[in-house]
């Protein structure tokens, strides 16, 4: 028999050395690192979701308009104070007095002295004075009572506000003036900004076609709450509905506070849930 | 890269730990893949090249080019073991047949044990994808858990409950799951396809074994 290598357990496979393949996994996962967390040709990572803008949905800014308020108003408080001050002698209080007299002494022809019965208004005076004194007092220690109470909320905030995880890009309130939490994101901001901003009749545009009626828009806000460009994507096709949303665009070109970074966003306006309960 | 770098510190030891899983899967993957793909390669050239020639000396002189087959390890390991057996044997006189079926049975000895070891070869590293694949997902899910109880802690403490506060601790613990089905799913997916091609090569193995059997025994009888 010819020469075969006779001995066993030779490297006769020569086998592949295992770093080199790990050498190329880890090339792999780097790429694939790379291309996940890169900005590859403008695509981003994470797309801001589009906003929905309707005029259902619209903030009411003061939902306790025609309530009836069972607290007096300042005007109201402020009002009987005023009269006591600047006119002592009320009108009514002192006719009255001033009548009685003079019918009477033509009866009987004697004369009755008029100063007994100006005590009477002096008294109602200064009872409406001292009850508006008091009112004031009262409303002096409310207002006091409330500050400490402010005061000690601060307070409480600021201990817990180490230990509170509010992102960075959350902005606090709403733009009209509702909310004072914080949670209240960018989106959510512009979002309310614009709806504000937006004002359309349902009169004006045909009714068959509000269900469907629908506009896309893309706005894009530098960090300092500037408009800087936009561009409507896809018109409803309504020149009504069109230019109402133009103009709702350019009223909030400025928004009143800044954002945490440059914010493009697609906006839908639509009005689906006004139709379907106009119907 | 953000939800990594704010996750909490246990979290980040779990994606760690998965990313060390997959790193070390995809080189087995690799690997493998090379050595399988030579194995069955070879072990295709080799049964040609055995069928087409009549002498063992013929095909022990070209082993050299089948180098990876485990075929060729088999057809070796005989060669030696017949030639061993004939050169003990030389000059030796006695019961002949008693001769031969030793010899026969230390031959079907030699074809099971590097049938076996082969096997072991070829499956070699396999078990760590198994691994992968099975524990993977499950040590996602505890970084997940455990973000989780971190997220709603947090949110205990601020005593917000709103989206923007709730959202980012969850999403973050939600990425140690998504790494462990990164890790297990080509884990599992190279295990079942490896086993496959090794359990292919297995059986030809074992066919090959029974063929040089009948040629040594073939060849006892024309003794």
């Amino acid at each position: 028999m010819p020469a075969v290598p006779l001995h066993r357990n030779n490297a006769f496979h020569n086998e592949p050395k295992f770093g080199h393949f790990l050498l190329v996994s880890l090339i792999v996962h780097g790429l694939i690192w790379i291309a996940f967390t890169g900005d590859w040709f403008g695509a981003r990572v994470n797309p801001k979701p589009p906003i929905f803008v309707d005029l259902v949905h619209k903030p009411v800014l003061n939902p306790q308009a025609g309530r009836p308020d069972p607290r007096p108003s300042k005007k109201q408080q402020a009002a009987p104070v005023k009269k006591s001050v600047a006119s002592p002698v009320a009108p009514k209080a002192a006719t009255k007095p001033e009548v009685k007299p003079l019918a009477k002494p033509a009866k009987t022809a004697k004369p009755k002295p008029v100063p007994k019965p100006a005590p009477k208004p002096d008294q109602r005076q200064e009872k409406k004075v001292q009850s508006a004194i008091d009112e004031i007092r009262q409303r002096q220690a409310r207002e006091a009572e409330r500050n400490a109470l402010k005061d000690k909320l601060a307070k409480l905030r600021e201990s817990v506000g180490a230990a509170a995880t509010v992102p960075a890009d959350v902005p606090v309130g709403m733009p009209d003036g509702t909310g004072d939490e914080a949670g209240v994101s960018a989106l959510a901001f512009v979002q309310a900004f614009i709806q504000q901003n937006w004002a359309l009749s349902p009169y004006l545009l045909d009714r068959s076609q509000i269900a469907n009626i629908e506009a896309k828009a893309v706005l894009a806000y530098s960090s300092a709450g500037t408009l800087v460009r936009y561009r409507i994507d896809t018109p409803s096709g309504d020149s009504q509905f069109d230019d109402s949303l133009k103009k709702a665009i350019i009223k909030s070109q400025q928004l009143p506070q800044p954002l945490p970074k440059d914010l493009e966003l697609v906006v839908i306006f639509n009005l689906k849930e006004m139709a379907a309960t106009r119907r | 890269m953000e939800l990594v770098l704010n996750a909490g510190p246990v979290v980040k030891l779990v994606l760690l730990i998965l990313v060390y899983f997959s790193v070390v899967s995809w080189t087995i993957i690799f690997y493998k893949q090379l050595t399988i793909h030579r194995a069955t390669r070879d072990s295709e050239r080799f049964l040609d090249f055995f069928w087409s020639k009549k002498r063992f000396d013929a095909i022990g002189q070209g082993l050299q080019d089948y180098r990876y087959s485990p075929l060729t390890v088999l057809f070796r390991e005989v060669y030696s073991e017949l030639a061993q057996s004939r050169r003990s044997g030389e000059g030796q006189e006695g019961d002949n047949l008693v001769a031969d079926l030793g010899e026969q049975e230390r031959v079907a000895r030699v074809l099971r044990r590097s049938t076996t070891s082969e096997s072991h070869r070829l499956e070699k590293y396999l078990s760590f994808l198994a691994t992968t694949g099975s524990a993977a997902p499950f040590i996602g899910l505890f970084g997940t858990v455990w973000g989780i109880m971190d997220a709603f802690h947090g949110i205990g403490t601020s005593g917000s409950a709103s989206l923007a506060v709730v959202a980012p601790g969850i999403s973050e613990a939600l990425v140690a799951t998504a790494i462990g089905l990164v890790a297990a799913i080509p884990a599992v997916i190279g295990y079942n396809h490896f086993v496959n091609k090794i359990n292919v090569l297995t059986g030809e193995m074992d066919n090959f074994s029974q063929e040089m059997l009948n040629i040594v025994q073939r060849m006892s009888r024309g003794n």
